[in-house]
């Protein structure tokens, strides 16, 4: 009796599952065309007046801030860009973002790239600042046929894959190696206090693991002898025994990469051993160049290089400008990644402008032939210009050194704002 | 004789009624639900609920403090994985050795804490431990994806790779494993297995006296459970196309399933179940609303209610079901006796 | 291969450092020994303790070690409230309830700090911050050290109270037996509660003397909850002088073992140790039969 009941659900089940397992692959993409179809109807009066363009950043969650920030950065090359006429050759078109949380999942991420792809109807999608949100989503985007931009994730493997409707215009990861390696080299030779042994020290997590590989890779090339190589736990409750592990290998410059904790307790303790390596410390990181690290350590960090991609106090046309722009509107400087983002929006538009359409298919042409030497992106990069892979081949690394409490942009030459101090002095000596 | 039959069902079998009933309603969701993100909800929900199931039979029926638990879903999502993005072997098979390697985990943990007789907050500590030094040496393993973590490619919509153009065919195998754990549970709490693990739970010293192998009893539950979990962490990583240690190792997912299982109520059979398909989506409407606004609010929230509904509801909602359920039997006994009692006094 | 003042320095720091986890397990110690309940909360009191010191110097300029007591008050408030409102009624439970229910005080506390203090990380900067000097070769910070000091003198004044006094004399009575404690008329419940005020504000002691020189965020008590949890199981659950020496066994073993081997690995050594010890002597160095 209990037995047939069983049974009888249970196939009961079996069948509603293959019926609309079965029915929903056909049902779907049915409905998908039936969709298209629409959306094109209703293109020709709609999309003259708006494109929709998706943004998927962590706007819950601890890297929420981030988010924020390059939601802050879209909407106001948004503002300008539909202040001087929108999109020309769409008849006038004004870009609009939709914004969706990824909660710094890469599954949520997917859920809300579909969500805007097929619902919203965006044209193009934007994001995500995290590399392993951002590996997930360029797949659903590589799916559907929609480019992708993306600014502020740095990993080396996202433009790897051979992904054709993706396109980042921010440094890659590994290009902390050889930029810092670049920078070390360079003023080594210009002032004769040449530094041969570099230790490393980084986090061991994602981002850490990856930057470490890049110096691991390319500092031998460059002529370094790596002394020392030392991961340390996050959250760390100490960097004592990192820092002398590295102590211990005597280094004429150290590398190191951090979150913000990490970054703090580094120069803390530094001063707290006594310890300088011979020739300086170069920072690498969000830990470094978030302006709180300074609010946190204060006369430590004097004469520390950190690398990043751009400094509010660099000498670059058009950057002064931007900042403040950005700064007059949300009283913060443009750092963070915030300052990639805004440039990739400006992109977005040449290509959409270029183009003439908000197809797929065309918008990606457009954006594989871009090649931007003028205009408001150019306070970031010289040239915007991508190679097959999708990488934007003139991004790369510029190096500041903490003066008078700022950093300063030091390196290259033709950006830099102070003149570097090397060697920098142990801390008996300041 | 009907009427007398509905009294005399206990509370497991109309538990196991109710489980059909919620099993066959969700089947019909992706009918009515079409947006991805609530399928997504839904399919999160289910791996919830399943992984919770499997923590529930250690946890819950048997008694044992696997608070660490999350150890065999990580080790399960590893081994899988590992096998697809390495040697592109199908995941499906992947899932059995998932299986494998999560049961001599449990068979390893369940011979060390019974050869050192580690019992109750011993033994939570120790999972507790032993899962996070996992989580260490996984994050320190290369051939892994080490802190990186593995990203899993796309090899083809099929269902050999277990990769699908729409999220409903992971809704349906999420469901489909609901079901089955579900199943397994009824069917080991409705035999005698099931009253070993209950004594166990109960009076364990007990239990020895009366005669019950109670080593081999907790090996088996212990071994069930994590084959469970493992294949289940098969099927996550499977949809989310990517995993690091944090997300398969880490204390957050491992609280958050155990607690699904609490508040539902442990060792019922419904009880994770419920819970996961009310708190995940509670989780995920309170972010909608709250997670806008300033950081930490929702958090927050989740965190007080989680205390409140433990000093209130002990037992979890199932719990609270089964009080109500019991009184409503013993009260509907009570009609019939005083109707008798009537009839009687009239005659 | 490492020199003898590498070692020296990594050992003392592991001392040093010993001293602010051993005060750390020492609340997590009595509040077990007591009161048989696992405290997942602990970190984020000692997190609490950070940002009174924090907001206490920055606002009102008072000196990090006079917040000691302004924590202490604070904290045991704090502490009792939450033990009579939350944990006294699932001491009869079940265990594993106990367990998530501090698991979920720990995440309102952290996230409550979120919401109201935000997720930036913060710095004191006093004028002693980065102060150290020297013996012989070896660098010792000075705030570690007065830290360190700190920890001991507080463990040992504890030990006083709960050796002299009326009340410690009937913690302990209530953490021996129960009953027995109730026959002869100790207010067990009272027991209960000054214990558990005490535990929690030993940790938040603990945030405030870390605070000069360490950095302060609400997930910072995250980093020193499961490491206080080693030490309290290698000490002997509820063993006083047991945590106080499981502390500096701890940090001495992650000092050497991060500069010996990897300093990502040195949490895989604290584990090590807690799981050996949890199978070998279950009961802790100090611990008779179970």
């Amino acid at each position: 009796m209990r037995k047939k009941w069983i049974l009888a659900v249970l196939t009961i089940l079996l069948v509603v599952v293959l019926v609309t397992a079965s029915g929903c692959g056909q049902k779907s993409s049915e409905s998908q065309d039936a969709s298209k179809k629409i959306s094109q109807s209703q293109g020709a009066g709609k999309d003259t007046n708006v494109i929709k363009i998706g943004a998927i950043y962590p706007l819950s969650g601890p890297t929420a801030q981030d988010g924020e920030n390059q939601r802050k950065a879209h909407e106001l090359a948004v503002e300008e860009i539909n202040k001087a006429g929108g999109i020309k050759s769409l008849g006038g078109a004004k870009l609009q973002f939709v914004y969706a949380d990824s909660q710094s999942k890469p599954e949520v991420g997917i859920a809300e790239a579909e969500r805007l792809i097929n619902q919203e109807k965006v044209v193009a999608l934007m994001g995500t600042y995290e590399s392993h949100v951002a590996m997930s989503v360029s797949e659903i985007a590589e799916r559907y046929g929609i480019p992708i931009i993306i600014p502020n994730a740095l990993a080396d493997k996202l433009t790897e894959r051979g992904l054709k409707y993706t396109f980042k215009t921010v440094i890659k990861t590994s290009d902390f190696g050889r930029d810092t390696g670049k920078f070390v080299r360079e003023i080594g030779e210009k002032t004769g206090k040449v530094a041969k042994r570099a230790a490393i020290l980084y986090g061991d997590f994602f981002f850490g693991h990856e930057v470490a590989e890049g110096w691991i890779k390319q500092l031998p090339q460059m002529g370094f002898e790596i002394v020392a190589n030392v991961a340390y736990p996050v959250p760390a409750t100490n960097m004592q025994e990192a820092l002398l592990k590295v102590k211990q290998a005597n280094p004429d410059v150290l590398f190191v990469l951090g979150n913000i904790s990490e970054a703090v307790l580094t120069i803390k303790q530094l001063k707290e051993l006594n310890y300088w390596p011979t020739y300086g410390v170069v920072g690498v990181g969000g830990g470094f160049s978030n302006p709180v690290f300074l609010q946190n350590t204060g006369q430590l960090a004097e004469g520390l290089f950190i690398a990043n991609d751009w400094f509010p106090e660099i000498n670059r046309a058009g950057s002064k400008e931007v900042n403040k722009k950005f700064k007059d509107k949300y009283g913060i400087d443009m750092t963070g990644n915030a300052n990639t983002t805004y440039a990739a929006t400006w992109v977005l538009a040449d290509a959409l402008e270029r183009a003439g359409s908000t197809d797929g298919n065309k918008l990606r042409e457009a954006l594989a032939n871009t090649d931007i030497t003028s205009g408001p992106a150019t306070f970031m990069y010289d040239r915007i210009k991508f190679d097959e892979t999708g990488q934007n081949i003139s991004a790369q690394n510029v190096i500041a050194q903490v003066q008078g409490g700022k950093p300063m942009v030091v390196w290259p030459d033709k950006y830099k704002i102070a003149d570097p101090k090397w060697p920098v002095p142990g801390w008996d000596k300041r | 004789m009907i009427k007398e039959k509905k009294n005399t069902l206990t509370w497991t079998q109309l538990e196991f009624r109710l489980a059909l009933i919620i099993f066959v309603a969700l089947a019909c969701v992706p009918l009515i639900i079409k947006q991805p993100y609530l399928i997504h909800i839904f399919i999160m929900a289910l791996l919830y609920a399943y992984v919770a199931q499997c923590w529930n039979l250690l946890g819950g029926v048997a008694g044992q403090f696997s608070i660490g638990h999350i150890m065999y879903f990580g080790v399960g999502a590893y081994a899988a994985i590992f096998l697809f993005t390495k040697m592109s072997i199908s995941p499906w098979i992947g899932m059995v050795f998932a299986g494998i390697m999560a049961a001599i985990l449990g068979l390893f943990v369940s011979f060390l804490g019974l050869r050192y007789g580690l019992k109750g907050d011993y033994y939570a500590l120790f999972t507790l431990a032993l899962s996070q030094m996992l989580k260490l040496i996984v994050t320190n393993i290369k051939t892994l994806g080490g802190a990186m973590g593995i990203y899993i490619p796309l090899k083809g919509f099929s269902l050999v790779n277990m990769q699908f153009r729409t999220k409903i065919a992971y809704f349906y195998i999420a469901l489909v494993m609901v079901v089955v754990i579900t199943f397994i549970v009824y069917r080991i709490i409705t035999t005698r297995i099931g009253m070993y693990f209950v004594a166990l739970r109960e009076n364990e010293s007990a239990a020895e006296a009366l005669g019950v192998d109670t080593t081999r009893y907790k090996t088996i539950a212990t071994i069930i459970s994590a084959v469970f979990t493992g294949m289940g962490g098969t099927l996550f990583a499977m949809y989310t196309m990517y995993i690091d240690p944090e997300i398969t190792f880490g204390l957050g997912p491992n609280f958050e399933f155990i607690l699904m299982a609490i508040i539902g109520g442990k060792g019922s059979l419904l009880g994770p179940v419920v819970g996961s398909l009310i708190l995940k989506p509670l989780a995920e409407f309170t972010r909608a609303i709250f997670g806008g606004g300033r950081p930490g609010v929702f958090l927050m929230i989740y965190g007080a209610l989680l205390a409140t509904v433990i000093l209130f509801l002990p037992n979890g909602l199932m719990g609270l079901l089964q009080r109500s359920y019991r009184q409503l039997s013993v009260s509907k006994q009570k009609v019939i006796n005083q109707g008798i009692q009537e009839i009687d006094t009239t005659r | 291969m490492i020199t003898a003042q590498i070692f020296w320095q990594s050992f003392i720091n592991g001392i040093l450092m010993g001293g602010i986890y051993a005060l750390v397990a020492v609340g997590l110690t009595l509040i077990y020994g007591v009161m048989n309940i696992m405290n997942f909360a602990h970190g984020e009191f000692l997190m609490l303790g950070m940002y009174i010191s924090y907001w206490a110097f920055t606002l009102l300029g008072i000196d990090p070690y006079l917040s000691v007591v302004i924590a202490f008050l604070i904290l045991f408030l704090i502490g009792t409230l939450i033990e009579k409102t939350m944990i006294e009624p699932v001491l009869k439970g079940q265990p594993l309830n106990q367990l998530l229910l501090t698991i979920g005080i720990s995440l309102f506390l952290s996230n409550m700090a979120v919401f109201l203090w935000s997720s930036d990380n913060r710095s004191l900067q006093t004028t002693y911050s980065n102060t150290s000097f020297n013996l012989g070769n070896i660098v010792l910070h000075e705030p570690r050290l007065v830290a360190f000091l700190f920890a001991v003198v507080i463990s040992i004044v504890l030990y006083i109270f709960l050796q002299k006094t009326k009340i410690g004399k009937g913690i302990r009575a209530a953490s021996q037996h129960k009953e027995g404690a109730l026959l002869v008329g100790i207010d067990v419940k009272k027991s209960y509660m000054i214990a558990f005020g005490i535990g929690v504000a030993c940790a938040g002691i603990a945030g405030v003397l870390l605070s000069p020189f360490f950095y302060i965020n609400p997930t910072v008590g995250a980093a020193f909850s499961f490491t206080a949890y080693v030490i309290v199981v290698l000490g002997t659950m509820g063993n006083f002088v047991g945590a106080l020496i499981g502390g500096l066994i701890i940090g001495i073993a992650e000092a050497i073992g991060g500069i010996v081997f990897m300093p990502s690995l040195k949490q895989v050594i604290s584990f090590g140790i807690f799981i050996l010890v949890l199978l070998f002597k279950p009961t802790g160095l100090f611990g008779g039969q179970q």
